[in-house]
């Protein structure tokens, strides 16, 4: 009976599997196409393996100096929301007053406005604010947007951190922050490094806010400059998912160094031991 | 060293509970102090304000004459070891036995003398690279207690550091920690709900309840000298067993029991005016022998033989129990009933009426 069932969940599986792959595996098909082939037979195994796409996307996409603003805007922002949402989250979890109660609804509730409600009194605010244009004004913004699902991560976290370690720690001669700082924040690494992950992807991927916070041509993400393929009369197909392919892998690369925890912070941070 | 008194302390928590009552203790430089009672006396509320991790509400807290109410922990001078051992689980034994020192900035030759010092004492040199979760529940102990020592404070504080062990364990650690005291001869408060440990290791024993202290005094004073039922009732394995009786004429009478109290004792007795007597016996003070003086007349139901001792269980003609010891050598059978004789020099009088104080503390003094 019970291999019967494991049989069905991994039929399942391979179905849900294949779906989710099915997109990528175009993607990556088409890419070594040439734009005609593409055009004839999309699904079909390419005659020829051409890497003239990629080559092209390398040098009309300016891949290097946007690999670099993206990492720079990944780094600053996920950085910042690490940083700042560990201190919330472990102060949050410590402090039992009716302010941080309502300081944790707040930040909670936010995750159920959708961006889109919010993108064009955004972007109006970034340009009053001067953060507009700029790659440390779009991190700035990144982390507004990121601190809500990480302060809850982390907050949920903190309480499974023992009390007495940090009282321990306060008579070793420990004030609040280095309390923190030495031992709180080592024992939050399995879900700062959920956070992380979670939103080097979105960051990393992200198209929308960085379209409408960067306007000149020099501060373009990756994914902005893969847009820039797509014209008003004219579309690059075959560049544009080289160009994706090529973003991809950074971001593929991270996931699978630190995908194992991912697992351990939501897990970790679920029961209270 | 350092000498630690408590000045009339109180805590009482937002939500109005009121956790100590007017606590004064004194506990001399080198002493080795148990605070002991059961859950919710406030024994772990009391020494948590002396480490500083609890506010105090009101009173004046000292250690070596100075006012440490407004301290932070980390200047309090003080070491303490928790229930739960509080290792901290990302760092080495030995980083979690430098830690302390590292914090103060002292110098690292001397932070490794030290350390190593502590290890030897403790025999966990061997477990100096080894994480908390790579080691046994003993081996943890040991090494919380290394990180209380390696700091040579002036105030050890110890929560219920042996209830995470098991029986066997627990005596070995109990043996360790008194050596302990012996070789570092410093100021040690220890609470603990177990009044073995508390009879074994404590030159004065605080027994607490219900946030009142009930008696501070040394383990056979306490034994002998209780102040009241609470106290005799909790000192003791197996504890005192308790039983109304009435004054008639120069006898104590209950259902199948008669007693001639010592001359002494009845004096006492009838200058305390109350007819209402509970009459507490200890298991030891028990004797099976032929027609004794003083007697009771029970039944037994259960039979204990421990090698050393035997512990009956008792039932009185009054459908009361009664747990007693008897020598090893004599042979008991269940239901099998007996006379026993009762060491009445030995034995303790309460007053049967709680006397309630203005604070609510609440007790059955001891008459004699």
């Amino acid at each position: 009976m019970k291999s019967k069932t494991n049989i069905f969940v991994l039929m399942l599986l391979a179905v849900i599997t294949c779906i989710i792959l099915f997109p990528v595996y175009t993607v990556l098909l088409n890419s070594f196409k040439t734009r005609s082939e593409m055009l004839v037979s999309f699904l079909a195994f390419p005659k020829e393996f051409t890497f003239d796409n990629y080559i092209i996307t390398i040098q009309k996409l300016k891949y290097v100096s946007r690999f670099f603003n993206t990492l720079i805007v990944t780094v600053l922002s996920v950085t910042g929301i690490v940083f700042f949402s560990a201190l919330a989250g472990y102060k949050i979890a410590r402090t039992q007053s009716r302010l941080s109660k309502v300081l944790y609804l707040l930040f909670t509730l936010s995750m159920l406005i959708p961006f889109h409600s919010i993108m064009i009194s955004l972007t109006q605010i970034s340009k009053i604010v001067g953060v507009r244009n700029s790659l440390w004004g779009l991190s700035i913004i990144n982390i507004g947007l990121g601190v809500n699902l990480a302060i809850f991560l982390f907050t949920g976290f903190s309480k499974s951190i023992p009390k007495e370690l940090e009282e321990a720690a306060a008579i070793d001669g420990c004030n609040e922050f280095q309390v923190f700082r030495y031992i709180a924040m080592p024992l939050l690494k399995p879900i700062a490094a959920t956070v992380a992950i979670i939103d080097v992807l979105w960051i990393w991927n992200d198209l929308l806010l960085p379209l409408l916070m960067l306007t000149s041509s020099k501060d373009f993400t990756l994914v902005l400059g893969i847009n820039q393929f797509f014209g008003l009369y004219n579309s690059d197909w075959t560049l544009a998912l080289a160009g994706l392919i090529l973003t991809s892998i950074p971001a593929i690369m991270f996931y699978l160094v630190f995908q194992k925890y991912i697992i351990k912070g939501i897990a970790s941070g679920a029961v209270k031991e | 060293m350092a000498t630690v008194v408590l000045k009339d302390i109180n805590k009482i928590y937002p939500n109005g509970f009121q956790a100590v009552y007017d606590t004064n203790i004194e506990i001399q430089d080198k002493e080795f102090v148990i605070l002991v009672g059961p859950s919710g006396c406030g024994k772990s509320t009391t020494l948590r304000m002396l480490a500083g991790l609890e506010e105090i509400t009101s009173g004046d807290l000292y250690i070596d004459d100075k006012r440490v109410n407004d301290i932070h922990p980390k200047d309090r001078d003080i070491a303490m070891v928790f229930q739960n051992y509080a290792l901290y689980p990302h760092m080495t034994v030995h980083d979690n036995m430098a830690f302390g020192l590292k914090m103060r900035k002292t110098p690292k030759d001397i932070i490794e003398k030290q350390v190593k010092e502590a290890a030897q004492i403790l025999h966990i040199e061997s477990l100096l690279d080894r994480k908390p979760k790579q080691l046994s529940g003993g081996q943890r102990q040991r090494v919380a207690l290394g990180r209380a020592i390696v700091r040579h404070p002036k105030v050890f504080l110890f929560d219920e550091p042996l209830s995470n062990l098991d029986a066997k364990l627990r005596v070995t650690m109990r043996a360790e920690i008194s050596r302990l005291h012996t070789k570092l001869q410093s100021t040690m408060v220890y609470v603990t709900h177990d009044q073995t440990e508390a009879m074994t290791m404590g030159d004065r024993i605080v027994v607490m309840k219900d946030g009142f202290i009930q008696q501070i005094d040394t383990p056979m004073e306490l034994y002998n000298k209780p102040n009241n039922m609470f106290v005799a009732g909790f000192i003791g394995t197996p504890p005192m067993n308790f039983h109304p009786v009435e004054l008639s004429g120069d006898k104590l009478t209950g259902p199948g029991i008669d007693l001639a109290p010592t001359s002494e004792q009845l004096a006492k007795l009838k200058e305390y005016g109350s007819k209402n007597i509970v009459f507490g016996v200890r298991p030891e003070d028990v004797e099976f022998v032929e027609n004794p003086k003083n007697w009771i007349n029970a039944v037994i139901e259960v039979v204990e033989p421990l090698g050393s001792e035997i512990i009956l269980h008792v039932r009185l003609d009054s459908d009361t129990n009664m747990v007693v010891k008897s020598d090893p050598m004599q042979q008991f059978t269940v239901n099998q009933k007996v006379k026993m004789g009762v060491k009445i020099e030995k034995c303790k009088f309460f007053d049967a009426n709680d006397k309630v104080d203005a604070t609510g503390k609440s007790e059955n003094p001891c008459i004699i």
